[in-house]
């Protein structure tokens, strides 16, 4: 995508009345002091809504916004890829169109050194240069975030299903003892008692099902009670968020899929109360066709014990282990399915997880690029550095928050883990409770990698891991002799100087700098930044620059020179025109290099030979 | 193990971290080849870190009986040390004394059979193989006492440079504050470093297009000593010098053939600290000399 500001008009406030076009290649703004140069710049900004480089000011610039355009409007005609767009754009920001916010990058006074300071700063810079969208994988991280604290809660389930089957062993043991002493009581018995006893078994048997199916319903009740919850919340999120938005707009079609959404979800509420009516009737029969069975065999029983003293208590026995091995078969196939779905739900996460990764990983890959590109275009020994998944703060602080509790030193803990660990890996530790393997990566004792996974072993701090990225890592690197030194300990000087060559490669969108001079030796002026000004036109790309400093519309040979004038109250252009237009070179020479006569004081005391004779060409 | 599944620049980072530590528990289910491969592609920290370990592990159970020589190389001392290095002089004298004929005969066909052959690339590879055995010599010698000359580091570095062919490709540049860059140094180990750091400067450009052939030496020069830095683009993800140290042992290859054992020998006879570190497309190789042998 190339962009190019073409027009700017300004209704209202301290440039009411301006109106200015810009070349397609560099435009540099000149004046003195509050002339309004910065607010030009600063007015695009805000009508584009441009990345800031740092966040820090915004609230001061929105400020310094209503001071200077007052009720009026600011007008930006851009050209996009060759289509041109417009947006007009008022104090309070209305009127901004989304699309534009990435077409242009303004760094305003002393953001060089801040864009340079910010971590962030400097990833946004090489992902706009590398084309990266960092909100591609927002909906799948949510989905990874639901589905870690369903994994967690089904896992609890799973916990607790297990301690229910427990008892299985020890029951299978006790049915066997208790229908081996039946079979005895029952040896000598006559065909009458033997008929009676296996119309008990059978009634026992009956009962079991009828349990059975009652305890189902009974599940199938406190699902749907769930559901209910669910659907309450939702009739309460359609009523308060949703009906008052949607009726305020005309739009037909709009208006009728709103209207079969509420249906739909009000018929899905009267179904499932009407199931749920239904189970508690079903669960009203089911209990009264049990006690039904169980009248009709305390007397089978009581006879049984009449003819054999004991046999109608081993026989009750019999029918209570077999009734609770059939609850638990119950309980055996919920656990069944319920591993089942848990299998399913983790590959699900895993794949997710893995798309993400891959992502990530292809990202890294555009970013690395964009960053060779880069270092391979500067001179100076400036590097473009990209830590691939390095910036490791917020994984450290997800896991501080998490182990805050505990009594382990929780700190230093978080940041060992956060620097030895990948995110992903110790979710899968804390979920499948390797505390061996913990110990062994953070060469820790196994008690205290078992303490630190516990803190990690809740829902919310599994989820929380499961959503944390590690980001990469951008730095400038300056090499000087024999060191190589990061961004964080350079000069402001240096910062600038390392930051402006990079942000000068970028062309892609047009370029807005305010007095990039700051903090800059002439020389490199000249030779690095006018030279970049150059190769940046060269490449088709649009750069307006605020300057005080003559090098920049000489020897970038602007395409064209805005000069700026105010009466105090209004700023507004004084004249406009191509570098060497003998009206602009007469202003240069006035406003930038202090009048003819001091150029002519300055050459004489360098002894430059012909400096009368050039300096008379003014 | 399926290396590029698990391993391979496709598989996603946690997969790869996986792999990595379940080799620590089988190291021999990965060829030191691959190992080398896999460290020099990733580029996240945590694996590395689990990478290292493993080739740290494999080189130490190499060790024991088999690899003796390449340890005893440094530190001479004991008579058994002295008798092994008497020996290495021997085989390098012989080795020089039975090919230093043949490349004779060779050069002589070649002036024979080739058009301008003093400006063909043949004469340069005989040169260099000439220059590789006349290092294997000095290399015996990096345990004789040192013997130290004034040399400009300048002229030096020019010379040095002249010799592989490189005149179009690097620049010097004196970055001290000095206009008098000289300094006492063992002319012949300190040839045979910075040979060596430009070959494999060189080995790193052939995969790199021509624009980007380049090499930049820089140098300064004060009361308290000297650095020479040599800087070249290489294609290739990151790398320090421990690990290429290691990976020195056994394998030659991109980065892998820095030969950085022979010039930590070197470095450490002539007390010069060495530091090599390749990062963002870009390799650097710095020796620093701190003492009061620079004369100005």
């Amino acid at each position: 995508m190339s962009t190019e500001i073409t027009r700017v008009r300004v209704n209202g406030g301290f440039l009411a009345g301006l109106d200015v076009t810009f070349s397609a290649g560099l435009n540099v703004i000149i004046g003195p002091r509050g002339s309004g140069k910065t607010a030009l710049i600063e007015l695009v900004r805000h009508a584009l809504a441009a990345n800031q480089s740092s966040q820090a000011n915004t609230r001061e610039r929105e400020k310094y916004v209503r001071a200077i355009l007052g009720s009026g409007d600011v007008i930006v005609d851009l050209s996009v890829d060759g289509s041109s767009t417009q947006v007009i754009v008022n104090a309070k920001g209305a009127g901004r169109i989304d699309s534009t916010s990435s077409s242009v990058l303004v760094l305003g006074q002393n953001e060089l050194e801040s864009i340079a300071a910010d971590p962030s700063g400097r990833l946004d810079l090489i992902d706009t240069r590398a084309n990266v969208d960092a909100t591609a994988t927002e909906q799948s991280t949510e989905e990874v975030s639901d589905l870690t604290l369903r994994l967690h809660e089904t896992r609890e389930a799973l916990r607790s299903l297990q301690d229910q089957l427990r008892p299985q062993a020890q029951l299978i043991q006790d049915l066997e003892a208790a229908e081996a002493r039946e079979s005895d009581l029952l040896a000598n018995e006559s065909p009458q008692i033997l008929a009676k006893k296996d119309h008990l078994s059978l009634l026992e048997s009956q009962l079991r099902t009828v349990q059975t199916d009652a305890a189902n319903m009974h599940a199938a009740v406190n699902a749907a009670g769930s559901v209910s919850v669910g659907m309450q919340a939702i009739n309460r999120s359609v009523r308060s968020d949703l009906t008052a938005t949607i009726s305020n707009l005309t739009n037909p079609s709009l208006a009728r899929d709103f209207n079969l959404f509420t249906r739909a979800i009000s018929a899905a509420s009267d179904h499932l109360t009407s199931m749920q009516s239904l189970l508690a009737a079903n669960i009203a029969e089911k209990e009264a066709d049990a006690n039904s069975i169980r009248a009709t065999m305390q007397p089978i029983r009581e006879q049984l014990e009449a003819a054999e003293h004991g046999l109608g208590e081993v026989t009750a026995r019999v029918g209570a282990i077999k009734s609770s091995l059939a609850e638990l078969n119950s309980v055996k196939q919920t656990y069944s399915d319920k591993t089942a779905q848990y299998e399913e739900m983790r590959s699900m996460r895993d794949r997710l997880l893995e798309e993400l990764e891959s992502h990530q990983e292809k990202v890294y890959s555009q970013r690395l690029s964009a960053a060779r590109e880069v270092t391979e275009h500067l001179v100076d020994g400036i590097e473009v550095s990209v830590k691939h998944l390095a910036d490791t703060s917020d994984f450290q602080e997800r896991l501080q928050s998490a182990l805050a509790g505990s009594k382990l030193q929780f700190r230093p803990l978080a940041e060992r883990m956060a620097s030895s660990l990948l995110p992903r890996q110790l979710l899968e530790m804390a979920e499948n409770d390797e505390s061996a393997a913990l110990a062994d990566l953070l060469n820790m004792t196994s008690e205290r990698a078992a303490r630190a996974l516990g803190e990690l072993q809740t829902g919310e701090a599994l989820a929380s891991l499961a959503t944390t990225t590690l980001r990469d890592r951008v730095d400038f690197l300056l090499r000087e002799g024999t060191t190589v030194k990061p961004v964080d300990q350079l000069s402001t000087g240096q910062k600038c100087a390392v930051t402006l060559p990079i942000v000068l490669t970028e062309v892609m969108r047009s370029l807005l700098l305010d007095q990039p001079e700051d903090h800059l030796d002439n020389a490199f002026l000249v030779h690095r930044v006018v030279e970049g000004l150059v190769e940046r036109r060269s490449s088709g790309a649009q750069t307006i620059v605020v300057t005080h400093n003559p090098n920049i519309p000489v020897l970038g040979a602007a395409d064209q020179v805005l000069v700026f004038n105010s009466d105090g109250a209004r700023g507004k252009v004084n004249e406009s025109g191509k570098f060497d237009d003998a009206s602009i070179v007469k202003t240069i020479t006035q406003l930038m290099e202090g009048g003819r006569q001091a150029f002519l004081d300055r050459a004489k005391f360098y002894n430059l030979a012909d400096s009368s004779k050039d300096a008379h060409e003014f | 193990m399926n290396f590029e599944e698990e391993l391979g620049p496709s598989a996603p980072p946690s997969r790869r971290m996986k792999a990595a530590r379940r080799l620590q528990i089988d190291p021999d289910g990965i060829t030191m080849g691959d190992l080398l491969t896999a460290l020099e592609r990733e580029s996240v920290q945590p694996i590395r870190d689990q990478l290292v370990k493993l080739m740290r592990a494999k080189t130490e159970d190499k060790s024991a009986p088999n690899n003796f020589v390449a340890k005893s190389k440094i530190g001479l001392g004991s008579d058994q040390e002295n008798s092994q290095a008497d020996l290495l002089i021997h085989i390098s004298e012989l080795i020089q004394h039975e090919l230093a004929p043949a490349i004779g005969f060779l050069e002589l066909a070649a002036t024979d059979e080739i058009e301008q052959y003093e400006t063909s690339r043949t004469s340069r590879e005989l040169a260099s193989l000439r220059q590789r055995i006349g290092g294997l010599s000095r290399l015996t010698s990096a345990h004789r006492p040192l013997i130290f000359d004034t040399i400009s580091i300048s002229g030096f570095l020019q010379a040095v440079v002249d010799s592989h062919d490189l005149t179009n490709m690097a620049t010097i540049e004196n970055r001290g504050s000095t206009d008098s860059p000289f300094v006492q140094a063992d002319i012949g180990l300190l040839e045979l470093l910075i040979s060596n750091a430009l070959r494999n400067a060189q080995e790193a450009l052939i995969r790199l297009p021509q624009t980007r052939r380049s090499i930049e030496i820089t140098y300064a020069t004060d009361s308290q000593g000297y650095w020479i830095s040599i800087v070249n683009p290489f294609s290739g993800n990151e790398f320090s010098i421990d690990e290429v140290d290691r990976a020195g042992l056994s394998t030659k290859g991109l980065q892998r053939g820095y030969g950085v054992r022979v010039m930590k020998l070197l470095s450490s006879r002539m007390s010069l600290s060495i530091s090599l570190r390749g990062a963002n497309g870009v390799a650097q190789l710095v020796i620093q000399k701190k003492d009061d042998f620079a004369t100005n």
